[in-house]
């Protein structure tokens, strides 16, 4: 598993989030609204949970096929953070201007904390002073109401109450549930208070209080990404949708008539926006009538679909691209990056060639830097100051059983095998607060400051016209 | 110095109620009599206490926040008939008072009363 910094989970998240819609957009009617609220729950998570599973299928891994977008993106400083704009200039290597160094706050996390505080505060607040209104309730006395109390209440201990500070039914509360209910409705009624209380209580059993509050939870956290405001406003809307169905389907189609004309005639009450709360008459009671006259029986090509889209989206968005299980380290980003490049190149490679090669006959899944620290600086050479890191890096093998060790590798555990352990170094040029990459050099037997490594770096510098004498 | 316009919700209303039964009381026994009726915890009866004194609708006196109804019941049951009628009889009474007789059978208890009010009235 790797860890994410919040950019990326925003960004895969952002992508995830668009293909829902156009999958919404395409088949919104036809398909079960299950589907859809699943498909945002996944999306929910991957913006929440900093987790993922690398996979070739990956589909930033196509992404990352483009250079400057995989800079910028996978970006691992020690914040942990949006990479600042400097740190993601210095990363296209050689740009004058100052690299922020790791350890400082940048102003993007500054800006975060005001904009996460600002959304925070707005629904804290007015989740408590819906809360207060809520509390000044009263019971309900009535023999239709009590029957169906306890039919369906006793496991979960839902009371049903009534005020008069609100116009259509509302659902609050997770370990006490409430079903609230206005001051003016009709208690004689039965058939409409069946829909309504029935409805109501889907909700409560799915759970959709905790439900609602993960969104608005990913919505604060994630409040500069515009996809995620789309995906709290949609996912809403289809939370209601799929209640509607889910009561529908369990009373028996021949509902359908009478409880569209309810959310019609409730079209006229309609509460300030209490965003945090299940309301049974939000926006768009045209949408929620259309589907509800819509609903039919779900056939097995409709689940047979829904599987598939639902374990594409998962496979493809949900996992990440390889390469990412490299820990931090105490190196300027730019060394980082391209011993990420470098070490990348070397698992193409090898995977290309496996089983082609007479050497190479072990089947490898991942890579990653094991180690890579600043080792030597050389003041003066070929004209310039140069600074080297020796870099380790690894690969996974799949079954670290069949690998044959020979002369110099080394393999963990958990299966990562070394090939050539202490032999990799990085040079990089260093130009005021900045480093330029020049090469890589691998060097068996000998190390930065003695007479073989200088000699053959030397050389190389010299037939790759990087001199500078 | 009570207000003409003091407009109390049907919670707030739930507060005055114990008051006007029992008279003056101390804000703890209004929290408990309301726990027990309708199921209110202590913070939320208090915020209520709280809202009604900034009405004007009840005076608080120390020691032990004892509450005073500054309103009496016949001043607030006036006031909501009266926008009863305006609001829903169109300002007519007596289109009140027709609906109400239409309403059900009146009792006998009833119709004494209604009996005594017309003489009273007619004095």
């Amino acid at each position: 598993m790797n860890k994410m910094t919040l950019v990326q989970m925003s960004f895969a998240g952002g992508i995830m989030i668009l293909v829902i819609i156009l999958v919404r957009l395409a088949a919104v009617n036809r398909l079960p609204k299950k589907l859809f609220n699943g498909l945002w729950k996944i999306a929910l998570l991957r913006l929440l949970v900093p987790f993922s599973i690398p996979s070739v299928f990956s589909v930033y891994s196509l992404i990352a096929q483009n250079r400057e977008v995989y800079n910028v993106i996978m970006d691992n400083s020690a914040t942990g953070l949006i990479p600042s704009a400097d740190e993601a200039l210095a990363a296209q290597g050689g740009m004058a201007d100052a690299a922020q160094k790791g350890g400082e706050l940048s102003a993007w996390l500054i800006i975060w904390c005001i904009g996460f505080i600002i959304c925070g505060s707005f629904f804290v607040i007015t989740y408590l002073r819906c809360q207060t209104e809520f509390k000044m309730s009263f019971p309900v006395k009535n023999e239709f109401v009590t029957e169906w109390h306890g039919k369906y209440c006793s496991k979960r201990n839902i009371e049903i109450r009534q005020s008069g500070r609100i116009v259509s039914p509302i659902t609050y509360g997770i370990l006490h549930p409430v079903i609230l209910m206005p001051k003016n409705t009709d208690w004689t009624d039965e058939r409409r208070l069946r829909l309504v209380l029935m409805h109501e209580y889907v909700h409560i059993c799915n759970y959709d209080a905790v439900y609602k509050i993960l969104l608005t939870l990913a919505l604060c956290v994630h409040w500069f990404n515009p996809a995620v405001w789309v995906m709290y406003i949609l996912s809403n809307k289809d939370i209601e949708l799929g209640c509607d169905e889910s009561v529908l389907r369990s009373l028996g189609e021949g509902y359908k008539a009478v409880y569209a004309k309810m959310l019609v005639s409730m079209e006229e009450n309609k509460n300030c926006s209490m965003l945090l709360y299940n309301n049974f008459s939000k926006n768009a009671i045209e949408e929620r009538v259309k589907a509800v006259m819509g609903i039919k029986k779900v056939t097995a090509f409709a689940t047979a679909l829904c599987v598939v889209i639902f374990a594409g989206v998962i496979v493809l968005f949900a996992t990440s691209m390889k390469g990412q299980r490299s820990e931090t380290f105490d190196v300027p980003e730019i060394v980082l990056d391209y011993a990420k490049e470098y070490a990348s190149e070397q698992y193409d490679y090898i995977i290309s060639h496996t089983y082609e090669d007479e050497w190479v006959y072990t089947d490898y899944t991942d890579w990653r830097i094991e180690n890579i620290e600043y080792s030597y600086t050389y003041d003066n050479l070929c004209g310039m100051q140069l600074e080297v890191y020796n870099m380790n890096y690894e690969f996974l093998a799949a079954s670290p059983d069949e690998v044959t060790i020979s002369g110099g590798m080394y393999i963990s555990e958990e299966g990562w095998v070394m090939q050539a352990p202490n032999t990799c170094y990085l040079i990089f040029e260093r130009e005021g607060d900045s480093l330029k990459y020049i090469t890589v050099l691998c060097e068996n037997d000998c190390f930065p400051g003695d007479a073989v490594f200088t000699e053959d770096l030397e050389n190389k510098l010299k037939n790759s016209d990087m001199d500078k004498t | 110095m009570s207000e003409d316009n003091i407009k109390l919700f049907d919670s707030e209303l739930k507060v005055m109620d114990i008051l006007w039964r029992e008279g003056d009381v101390t804000a703890k026994f209004i929290a408990n009599a309301l726990t027990k009726e309708l199921g209110w915890n202590k913070n939320t009866t208090y915020t209520l206490i709280r809202r009604c004194i900034n009405k004007h609708a009840i005076e608080r006196s120390e020691p032990g926040f004892m509450c005073h109804a500054l309103i009496p019941k016949e001043k607030v049951q006036e006031a909501q008939t009266d926008e009863l009628i305006n609001k829903i009889y169109d300002g007519s009474v007596d289109k009140l008072f027709s609906a109400l007789l239409s309403r059900k059978r009146l009792s006998d208890t009833q119709l004494e009363k209604l009996r005594k009010i017309i003489e009273e009235a007619d004095e």
